[in-house]
């Protein structure tokens, strides 16, 4: 995992250019900065009782620490960077390849939203359908299978064998 | 501690117990026999049916899963070279040339009992060993758990796939997103800026569900393919494996069981590592060393035994000290903590009964396994050319029934789909996430048994550990050199097998 073969691609166009990875060094350091920046308002005191701090260790200390690491971390991997050759994989993607991503996270979002305001059948339905349309199944036993079958199937189990709450229509 | 053993089989004796096991070890066979599906999902879209059966129904659930799939991956390397999950890729030297030499039955057999020998008798040692260990971390406080878990950490860093600069970054992203919510001691809040929705930090499950089962499914969608791989090309063919075959390589099953019950132990290294080693070790002891990787039964015992051997001892750390070594273990600590118990020193010692009773469940799973994968194994033969036009919608629709069921709340389908996009970014990326999983699962333990030490400290951390906690001394010492020995360690056998990586 992680470093790709070899000799697959003319690398040496890669040698002094930035590569993703120096990229996400760079924003490792600008994170620990921001941390820095940032720890002194949005980490509160510890509450106090009697005048006393509730615990002996300070709330601040490890996002302190956690911001120095990042700062180290951050310029070892900026130094690391410049010697590796991995690929950034999204650069493989073609066009089409990312607009199927595209169209699925909003597909998904979509049925984050809708889940409780219409219910786990519906959307599920509406997302199933979808995604197996778009996928090119046309095989008719098959969709039914996915997109009724299945949403009911796994509404049952929860609600009627695991006994938990799945909203099942919307509430009127 | 004999009591609770014997306490913990009489409750783990139970019918639906056995049943929920069973059915776990089918659904792990089958979903670890889909290229492109991996335990790890299989574990993280299933794991909240877990969350409404009783633990001892549902823990054992999971760890079929967990054992099914670990071998159902082991299926599609034997028979179209494609791992079902990362920890088969060793089969990949031996396997596919069986099939080619129309060996398939004999070769997918192996794996089997391999698979089922090294997962029984290292589930036996870890029952025999679990007990002392957790006796001694029973006596370890708040500094010397402290230390331990920096040690984790790093091991888990160090050992992880990939350029070692990047599991430290998402070692760090994992600790950053554990501060997010209260502090663990004081309940002061900590970067929430005034954002009702994670006032009380990241949720747990819509993160592992997320990040472990939501990128395989962006990854399939990139090509709009109706199915994975042409068809009928997966099939049992050949004759039976005889009984003096295995004995041949009984004593390679056995080496490769003790590597993969060591390394199970360990923190971080997992099955891929413990099946190379395994691998490499049948490879150097046998006199024909040539004939490995041109088809070889022993190469496939060798990997199998080893890669299945990893799983029972992954428990000890967790059950122990509450380290989850690896993903799949993380998803296991998950199960746990949804069912209200803490894995670690004090679940042990308040309900050793049942952490008796989950490790005699997994041990017995071990037949079931040998049955169910006999009987099935020609089925699952055939499953590899399932149509993913039909599975990945069924595994989202799984995935969000699971994660919402929990808390009934859509803000955690929201981070279901931040954590599933992010996971797939990462992935792109070459970024390995476990080390942000586990960072965030022991960052607040750490900053609480730090604290906890400071308190005990009273003032003067020096003395107080140098006068009363000399162990924690051993192990702060031990840091350096355990992560320096990981590292070169996990190059090495990266160098040595630098195409063969992946979880």
């Amino acid at each position: 995992m992680g470093r790709s073969p070899a000799g697959s691609d003319p690398d040496s166009m890669f040698k002094g250019r930035l590569n993703f990875n120096t990229v996400a060094g760079i924003v490792c350091v600008v994170f620990a900065i921001v941390l820095f920046i940032i720890i002194p308002y949005e980490v509160d005191e510890p509450p106090t009782l009697f005048g006393q701090s509730g615990s002996d260790l300070d709330p601040k200390l490890f996002p302190t620490i956690v911001a120095v690491l990042f700062l180290i971390v951050g310029v070892w991997y900026i130094v690391e960077s410049l010697g590796l050759r991995e690929k950034n994989d999204f650069k493989q993607l073609t066009l089409g390849n990312l607009k199927n991503i595209a169209i699925s996270v909003v597909v998904i979002l979509f049925y984050a939203l809708a889940l409780e305001p219409i219910g786990f059948i519906i959307s599920s339905f509406i997302v199933t359908i979808i995604l197996t349309l778009y996928y090119g199944s046309r095989n008719v036993i098959g969709i039914v299978g996915v997109t009724i079958v299945v949403p009911v199937g796994i509404y049952y189990i929860f609600t009627r064998l695991l006994q938990v709450y799945l909203p099942a229509v919307p509430d009127f | 501690m004999f009591e609770s053993l014997l306490a913990g089989l009489e409750m783990a004796l139970r019918l639906d117990t056995m049943l929920m096991m069973g059915l776990g070890l089918v659904l792990g066979m089958f979903i670890g026999a889909l290229p492109g599906f991996t335990t790890i999902m299989a574990m993280a879209v299933l794991l909240p049916i877990s969350f409404f059966l009783n633990p001892l129904v549902g823990i054992p659930f999971l760890i079929g899963v967990y054992k099914g799939g670990i071998f159902g991956g082991s299926i599609p390397a034997i028979l179209v070279s494609m791992p079902g999950t990362g920890a088969s890729v060793a089969t990949l030297f031996d396997g596919p040339a069986l099939t080619k030499k129309g060996k398939s039955r004999k070769a997918l057999e192996m794996a089997l009992f391999s698979s089922a020998f090294g997962d029984f008798t290292s589930d036996i040692i870890t029952i025999l060993l679990i007990g002392p260990i957790a006796l001694i971390a029973m006596r370890i406080g708040p500094p010397e758990l402290a230390a331990v878990l920096v040690l984790s950490l790093l091991v888990i860093v160090v050992s992880g796939g990939g350029v070692v600069v990047k599991g430290f970054v998402m070692l760090l992203v994992g600790l950053f997103l554990a501060m997010i919510g209260q502090d663990p001691i004081g309940a002061a809040s900590r970067f929430t800026f005034d954002f009702f929705a994670i006032r009380s930090g990241i949720p747990l499950l819509p993160m592992l569900i997320g990040l472990f089962a939501l990128p395989e499914i962006f990854a399939a969608i990139e090509k709009r393919t109706a199915s994975y791989i042409r068809r009928s090309v997966g099939k049992a063919e050949g004759e039976r494996l005889t009984f003096a075959e295995f004995k041949q390589c009984f004593k390679t099953i056995c080496r490769s069981t003790g590597i993969g019950t060591v390394v199970g132990m360990i923190p971080g290294v997992g099955q891929v590592v413990a099946a190379f080693m395994g691998y490499a070790a049948a490879k150097s002891a046998s006199p024909t060393p040539e004939k490995f990787g041109t088809g070889e039964l022993e190469g496939v015992a060798a990997a199998e035994a080893a890669n299945n051997a990893v799983n029972g001892p992954t428990l000890v750390p967790l059950m122990t000290i509450g380290v989850p070594g690896d993903n799949i273990t993380a998803i296991l600590l998950g199960a746990f903590v949804a069912q209200g118990l803490r894995p670690g020193p004090e679940l042990f010692a308040t309900q050793s009964a049942l952490v008796y009773a989950i490790l005699i469940a997994m041990l017995l799973a071990n037949v079931l396994f040998v049955v169910v994968g006999y009987a099935l194994v020609p089925v699952f033969a055939k499953i590899v050319t399932i149509g993913k036009s039909y599975l990945l919608p069924l595994t989202i629709v799984f995935a969000f029934a699971g994660t919402y069921v929990y808390r009934s709340n859509t803000l955690d389908l929201l981070f279901l789909v931040v954590f599933g996009v992010a996971g797939y970014a990462l992935r792109k990326l070459k970024f390995d996430v476990t080390p942000l999983v586990m960072g965030f699962i022991l960052g607040p333990v750490l900053e609480y048994s730090f604290g906890q030490t400071v308190t005990l400290s009273q003032g003067d951390m020096l003395g107080y550990i140098i006068a009363d906690r000399p162990i924690t001394i051993v192990i702060v010492i031990t840091i350096p050199f355990l992560t320096y020995f990981m590292w070169r360690r996990g190059a090495k056998l990266r160098r040595t097998y630098a195409d063969g990586g992946g979880h």
